[in-house]
């Protein structure tokens, strides 16, 4: 437990050299995982993550330390690192009063994962690998892993804040690799959500997901390779919002747009997308993957519009880019864990359904491909480049879903393809993931119904 | 609570818990960095942390438990950790606890070198380098990045069995990220340094290598798809052999996770391919006396003159003979199997001979969507790529908005030629890979 009275104290050292603003970000957590390839748990481990962050700002310049000591000592300590790092001055009257607050709680939880026996978390894995496994006798191997932690935090500033937030989370990941002719294909199901162990007697119906995950390692080891070439490609509904988490939304950040390095910077207001494009990150989703109920500022979060019929309506914003770009922040700022400074990060970003039939789409689509699951991407904010993997694709033939085809890779430039969907579907549905980037490893969903881009580059061979 | 003191209290509470063995390993951390831009400091970090990962034998099953926080509770949680985590695994790995060799190499590293070295002076060397960066050509407009750091990393394994072995190293580097502009059009590169010394960190020099990269890859444009003779430039060959490092090794072998299990002795790769995994090499950043079960590491061919020699091992994955390459990805990751300074040996042409000896090609000098893009069971990859068109033995033009496709495996064995010019891609805590410029007879793009 972080003490207020170390918390101020702490606060007023790390501004008594010319800084205008500190923050401490207190963090314990308690994580676990337990895993089984094929038959047998290999895997049980647990862990506690402890320490603090402490932010120190002079204008726009900003520092960061942190310790696993969370003493009084150790703060102050951390505290005299900071301030001798962001200036010189010596003053004594900084007097920091904080003020306690309770923050809404947005999400239910049932079953903290941490009180669950180990036998019931096992049971979860082993359904997973039992029902992959018996899908086909090509699956030559399946990993199931149950991921949970809690997060626990504190988070004070020289503003006067204090608050606490409880942040609980679990995931299932399935790997089903399938074997024939020296070749392996795998495919991935991984649900999860903010939750605790109800997850999988609620939303997740585990067998279902184990299945699918066989189910694509099967259809990818019979597929051909994916042809190479510009084609139209639609993406159905789910992980395929993973086009525009890396085509648009990592460009929409106040860490890359602050800086100007965005291909979207200074277009607020402008026409930067399809006009059938409406795109919106929400943190304000009960119980999702990337929703929280403050930010790792301590602001609440917020359901914000990126872009409304194909207008640029808003950035990501985080305190410090804030200051920079001189614009209120989004509850944007995000962090993996006390070791990174926060930064403006997605949570649950999703394109809005559209007025599209999906059978239409695919019936009055030219021949091209079809990318049914997405893999993951990246992306370089500064030209747009992105670039990701199909995990499962079919080729379209004659308004037909035709074979299977593996290997795919969908690259291009995020500004360019957002003109170029001239379809969006009518059914949203939002995957899991996990988001890296320079304050770490963050959950997130990514979201959309089927769109369809009249063309990109699709790699293969 | 002091180290030794909470040492003793973890054994005892351990031994009174039941459990027969145990050990500790502990990692600690001291970092630091600083990022510029416009001569001011637009980020700055400074650490000291340190974790405890304790594991045990209990009912003849081994558990892990791990903790930031080194008081009673803790004690306590790792104890019971240990125990629960135990009873869950069902797994028949003889995991042991290794009492240690006795003649573990001993590795030099000067770490007053960089513990000495104050913030400002690394700030100074920061901006430094921004400045050389802005002066090298005057279409830079500013930098993605630009920053200077240091990490001073210890690890000490301590065990039931009278274990107690230590290694402390730490290296400085510089990182820089130039943004060129001309007519509207923009370009970026990067590149990075790592050393155990700051003489050897030439930031100058760094800074004008990135910036030439950046300017010569301007204007690029895509290719028409087909099939290509391809140059894998070292920094590019040093993260396909990264991201592929997995498939040596054991572990994965033993759960049917790498195409190579059970191949030892066979032809996989071209006959110009050998791969060295060299945990004692003097300039090696994985550089280690020890690995994470405590093993004496020793130097090994995994692929000599394209054959297929031996799987990377820890006593999990083979109780009998462990290469030595037990690896913890942090305090708290379970032991895996991962190689440590890890490269492709050098051949003896330079990369502007190999160059010239191309009719009609390209050079790949930047990957995008290794995570993705690219599958270490099936060996498949399908990645963004960067490069230059080469015709007649010369670069012609810059290239971009391209992927390439191809299967690691396949790769390995159409290397035709290997240059001299061997570098180490920037290190991760446990491993640093390395590879020299190579060529391959053919790779799939797809461009226009």
């Amino acid at each position: 437990m972080l003490k207020k009275g170390d918390a101020a104290r702490a606060l007023e050292r790390a501004v008594s050299t010319g800084g205008d603003f500190a923050e401490i970000f207190y963090e314990d957590t308690r994580k676990s995982r337990l895993s089984q390839t094929n038959a047998a748990i290999d895997t049980a481990t647990t862990g506690r993550i402890h320490g603090a962050g402490l932010r120190v700002y002079k204008g726009l310049n900003s520092v960061y330390v942190y310790t696993n000591d969370t003493s009084a000592e150790g703060l102050l300590r951390l505290s005299e690192r900071a301030a001798a790092a962001i200036g010189s001055e010596k003053r004594s009257d900084q007097k920091v009063e904080l003020v306690g607050s309770i923050i809404k709680n947005i999400h239910d939880i049932r079953e903290l994962p941490m009180d669950v026996s180990g036998v019931r978390r096992a049971a979860v894995v082993k359904d997973a690998c039992r029902a992959a496994k018996s899908e086909s006798e090509e699956i030559a191997q399946v990993t199931g892993t149950i991921f949970d932690w809690e997060q626990n935090v504190t988070i004070a500033n020289t503003q006067g804040m204090f608050v606490n937030d409880r942040r609980v989370y679990s995931r299932l990941m399935i790997r089903a690799v399938a074997s024939g002719n020296g070749e392996n294909q795998t495919g991935m199901e991984s649900p999860g959500a903010m939750m605790g162990f109800e997850l999988f007697n609620t939303r997740v119906n585990v067998e279902k997901a184990a299945k699918a995950a066989a189910k694509r390692a099967i259809t990818m080891l019979h597929a051909d390779v994916c042809p190479a070439g510009v084609m139209p490609v639609v993406i159905d509904n789910g992980f395929g919002g993973v086009i525009f988490h890396e085509a648009c939304g990592h460009s929409l950040e106040a860490t890359s747009v602050a800086y100007g390095n965005s291909e979207f910077a200074g277009k607020l207001g402008q026409m930067i997308a399809s006009p059938i494009v409406t795109a919106i990150d929400d943190g304000t989703l009960a119980n999702e993957w990337g929703s929280e109920n403050i930010d790792d500022e301590g602001n609440p979060t917020t359901k914000l519009v990126l872009i409304e019929n194909g207008v640029l309506k808003n950035y990501m914003i985080d305190r410090l880019n804030a200051r920079r770009m001189n614009m209120p922040v989004t509850g944007s700022g995000r962090r993996e864990n006390y070791t990174y400074a926060p930064t403006s990060r997605m949570r649950n970003t999703y394109i809005a359904p559209g007025n599209h039939d999906e059978a239409e789409i695919i019936a009055s689509c030219p021949d091209g491909l079809y990318a049914k699951v997405m893999g993951g991407g990246s992306v370089n904010p500064l030209t747009g480049e992105f670039n990701f993997a199909v995990g499962e694709g079919y080729l379209i033939k004659n308004g037909k879903i035709d074979r299977p085809v593996r290997g795919a890779t969908l690259i291009g430039k995020g500004g360019e393809v957002l003109k170029k969907i001239d379809r969006v579907g009518k059914k949203m549905r939002m995957a899991q993931g996990m988001c890296g980037s320079s304050s770490g490893s963050v959950p997130t969903n990514v979201g959309q119904p089927m769109i369809r881009v009249t063309d990109i580059t699709v790699g293969g061979r | 609570m002091d180290r030794k003191v909470f040492v003793e209290k973890l054994f005892l509470a351990a031994k009174n818990a039941g459990i027969d063995e145990f050990e500790a390993y502990f990692e600690t951390s001291d970092d630091f960095s600083v990022d510029v831009m416009d001569g001011e400091i637009r980020e700055y970090s400074a650490s000291n942390t340190a974790g405890v990962c304790f594991r045990g034998l209990y009912a003849g099953r081994m558990g892990y438990a791990s903790s930031e926080e080194m008081d009673e509770e803790a004690i306590e949680m790792l104890v019971e950790g240990v125990k629960g985590n135990a009873l869950l695994i069902e797994t028949d790995d003889k995991e042991i606890i290794y009492g240690g060799d006795s003649d573990y190499a001993v590795i030099e590293r000067d770490i007053e070198k960089i513990s000495d070295m104050h913030a400002d002076e690394k700030i100074q060397l920061a901006l430094d380098m921004e400045k050389a960066m802005r002066e090298a050509d005057e279409r830079v407009v500013r930098s993605e990045g630009c920053g200077y750091m240091s990490g001073i990393h210890e690890k000490q394994i301590v065990n039931s069995k009278g274990l107690d072995v230590s290694f402390k190293t730490g290296t400085v580097g510089a990182v820089v990220a130039p943004i060129v502009s001309e007519n509207g059009k923009v370009n970026f590169a990067f590149d990075m340094k790592f050393a155990f010394d700051k003489k050897d960190v030439d930031v100058k020099e760094l800074a004008e290598r990135a910036v030439d990269e950046a300017i010569k890859s301007m204007n690029a444009s895509s290719i028409p798809s087909g099939s290509y003779k391809a140059i894998f430039r070292n920094d590019v060959a040093a993260t396909m052999l990264g991201v592929f490092s997995s498939v040596f090794s054991g572990e994965n072998a033993k759960k049917g996770l790498t195409l190579l299990k059970g191949r030892e002795g066979e032809m996989i790769a071209s006959e110009c391919v050998t791969i060295t995994d060299d945990p004692l090499l003097e300039t090696g950043f994985a550089s280690t006396p020890f690995d994470a079960e405590g093993v004496k590491t020793y130097t090994k061919d995994v692929v000599k003159d394209g054959k297929l020699m031996t799987l990377l091992h820890s006593l999990k994955t083979c109780p009998e003979k462990s290469t030595g390459n037990a690896s913890k990805a942090g305090y708290s990751a379970p032991v895996q199997v991962a190689p440590t300074n890890f490269y492709l040996a050098p051949g003896d042409i330079s990369l502007d001979e190999m160059i010239e000896s191309v009719e009609n090609g390209i050079m790949i000098t930047s990957l995008m969507g290794m995570h993705s893009g690219a599958n270490q069971i099936s060996g498949d990859f399908s990645l963004g790529a960067k490069g230059f068109l080469i015709e007649n033995g010369k670069i012609v033009r810059p290239v971009d908005q391209i992927t390439v496709a191809g299967n690691f495996f396949e790769v390995l064995k159409k290397v035709t030629s290997i240059a001299a010019d061997l570098r180490f891609a920037r290190p991760s805590s446990v491993t640093s890979i390395g590879a020299p410029s190579f060529m391959v007879q053919e790779i799939a793009v797809a461009g226009l």
